[in-house]
């Protein structure tokens, strides 16, 4: 039996403990059981085809993620702040026939309900044949021609991370933890805090809005729910560093914070080991096409010594990793099948094996793999995997634009801010630009700053000279 | 006196941070590398905020970041 075939096991062996608490709401492991036992029926009786979670971190959409794979229905976690044009877009590609309105929204092209409802219509129809799916869930990303790309993951991937991390010996005594989850559901990071903390017997504590304007309220949660391991993108950590209040006299109950989704520099981790004196910092690294993480390392002082902290040990990666033309190349069972719909040369077969092209620059030193950037244009920001040309393409599908290059602009090797550099047919405003750029993409893709200018410069080879529109 | 706009251009490099009501978060011109960035070039300058004691809101506009300046100065000569 797979772990998760397990899984409306694991829920109920969990009792009484509490699973999951957002906005002083909580539900324990007993009653997630009852619930998903519900809702994952009437999800086999309402059809197969995948399913649209709208929402944002909330119970309901923490329950719809767990029903679906119950039920075997691929779950498509899309948050509440998408643009509706992309809404639709996934809904077409994704040939979904059902969204759980855990926010609301109205959608004409999809049967939309509540949990409540979809509850109440389906309790006395007829079970549908078993399910046959493979597809676990599918997470939309940033896509280099203008439309969002869907990652496939199957129910073997997510079985083999959950094996792999519960077999991590970083992670042995990571039971019956409070753990921190900062990130959305539609961002890869949550399958480490939806299945790591299940899995281990842990609370998951959420941040809804880790917007900057209630930083307050964070703190206080870290503090009185008694936090004991975080799950955060760098840029979290620096978010809380910025008070020197945070050190472990003030938060003694932190003993684990964990790293994914971009780079995390030495000072940061120089800076937590100063206030935290005894905290483990674990640092991981992996696409989300290769189910949230595939290698991960402890921090320990002597790495601090180099220009850059590792991302992983090869012997205890979950895939095999290799180096071809210092790109990263990834072959194993987390490694995902191909783009939902998009052909790509990133991904392939050798025999059996699904092997990924992850586009990072990396290195490989004494069993120690590390990232040092892209060789394309898709850039980290705040955690978001954005690909520069999805913005350009976006900026394009406005009527009076007649050309975009857009840019990253660079700190210490991190992106600061991103620009986008436009050349107009009509005259139009940048806040006008901006506004109908936000129907058409998220807000953290959106430039900052966008210069209306005559011509945009070119390098000899006749192309965009982003380096030179990059350091202007 | 700091020019709490100058500071927030060199970081935002966006005008509307001359507007002393401008709102910083719902804009997204308040972000969490600008916020990160503000703190560490308030604290070069000799100002330390507290995010774990500031109250909701006050890093919204260029003119509640004045006020909070003030009162952190304040406190610091009481």
């Amino acid at each position: 039996m797979t772990n998760l075939d397990n899984l409306l096991n694991v829920l109920k062996q969990g009792k009484n403990k509490i699973l999951y608490k957002i906005d002083n709401q909580t539900i324990t492991y007993k009653e997630a059981y009852k619930e998903v036992l519900t809702l994952s029926n009437s999800l086999s009786k309402q059809g197969n085809s995948p399913v649209i979670l709208y929402g944002h971190k909330s119970i309901d959409e923490f329950i719809s993620i767990l029903s679906c794979v119950v039920a075997k229905r691929t779950y498509i976690p899309v948050d509440k702040y998408t643009p509706k044009k992309r809404i639709e877009e996934i809904i077409k590609k994704t040939n979904s026939t059902l969204l759980i309105k855990n926010e609301n929204i109205k959608i004409k092209s999809i049967e939309s309900l509540t949990i409540k409802e979809l509850n109440e219509k389906y309790k006395y129809k007829k079970k549908k044949k078993i399910n046959t799916n493979n597809i676990a869930y599918t997470i939309f990303t940033s896509g280099s021609t203008g439309d969002s790309k869907g990652v496939p993951i199957s129910y073997d991937n997510l079985n083999h991370f959950i094996s792999w991390i519960l077999k991590l010996k970083e992670f042995n005594n990571c039971n019956n933890l409070n753990v921190l989850s900062e990130a959305s559901f539609s961002f890869d990071l949550s399958v480490m805090d939806i299945y790591f903390s299940i899995y281990k017997k842990n609370t998951i504590i959420a941040l809804k809005n880790n917007n900057i304007s209630n930083l307050k309220n964070i703190y206080k949660i870290i503090k009185n729910d008694n936090i004991n391991f975080l799950i955060m993108t760098p840029t979290f950590i620096k978010i809380l560093l910025t008070d020197n209040n945070f050190n472990d006299n003030n938060y003694p109950n932190i003993k684990y914070m964990f790293f994914c989704g971009e780079l995390l520099e030495v000072e940061t981790v120089r800076k937590i080991k100063e206030r935290f004196n005894k905290v483990k910092v674990i640092n991981a690294y992996g696409p989300t096409e290769a189910t949230c993480f595939v290698s991960l390392i402890e921090i320990n002082s002597k790495m601090l010594k180099e220009e850059y902290i590792p991302v992983g040990k090869l012997n205890t990666s979950a895939v095999k990793i290799e180096l071809d033309n210092n790109e990263i190349i990834l072959k194993g069972k987390s490694v995902f099948n191909g783009y939902l719909d998009l052909k790509s040369d990133n991904y392939y077969k050798e025999k059996k094996t699904n092997c990924y092209k992850t586009g990072d620059i990396g290195i490989i030193e004494n069993n120690y793999l590390y990232c040092k950037g892209r060789i394309d244009n898709q850039i980290k920001y705040q955690g978001y995997r954005i690909e520069l040309e999805d913005i350009e393409n976006n900026l394009l599908k406005l009527k009076n634009i007649k050309e975009a290059v857009a840019v990253a602009k660079y700190n210490n090797n991190i992106v600061k801010l991103i620009k986008a550099y436009v050349v107009l047919n009509k005259e139009m405003k940048e806040h006008e630009i901006k506004k109908e750029l936000s129907k058409l993409i998220p807000n953290y893709m959106i430039p900052k700053k966008i210069i209306i200018i005559d011509k945009i410069p070119v390098n000899n080879n006749g192309k965009y000279d982003r380096k030179k529109l990059s350091s202007l | 006196m700091i020019d709490i706009s100058e500071l927030l251009y060199s970081i935002c490099e966006d005008k509307n941070v001359y507007n002393k009501d401008f709102d910083l978060i719902e804009s997204g011109l308040l972000d969490s590398y600008a916020f990160i960035e503000l703190l560490s070039k308030l604290e070069d300058l000799g100002i330390t905020i507290y995010p774990t004691r500031i109250k909701r809101d006050s890093l919204r506009t260029p003119r509640k970041i004045e006020e909070l300046i003030k009162e952190n100065q304040k406190s610091v000569t009481e």
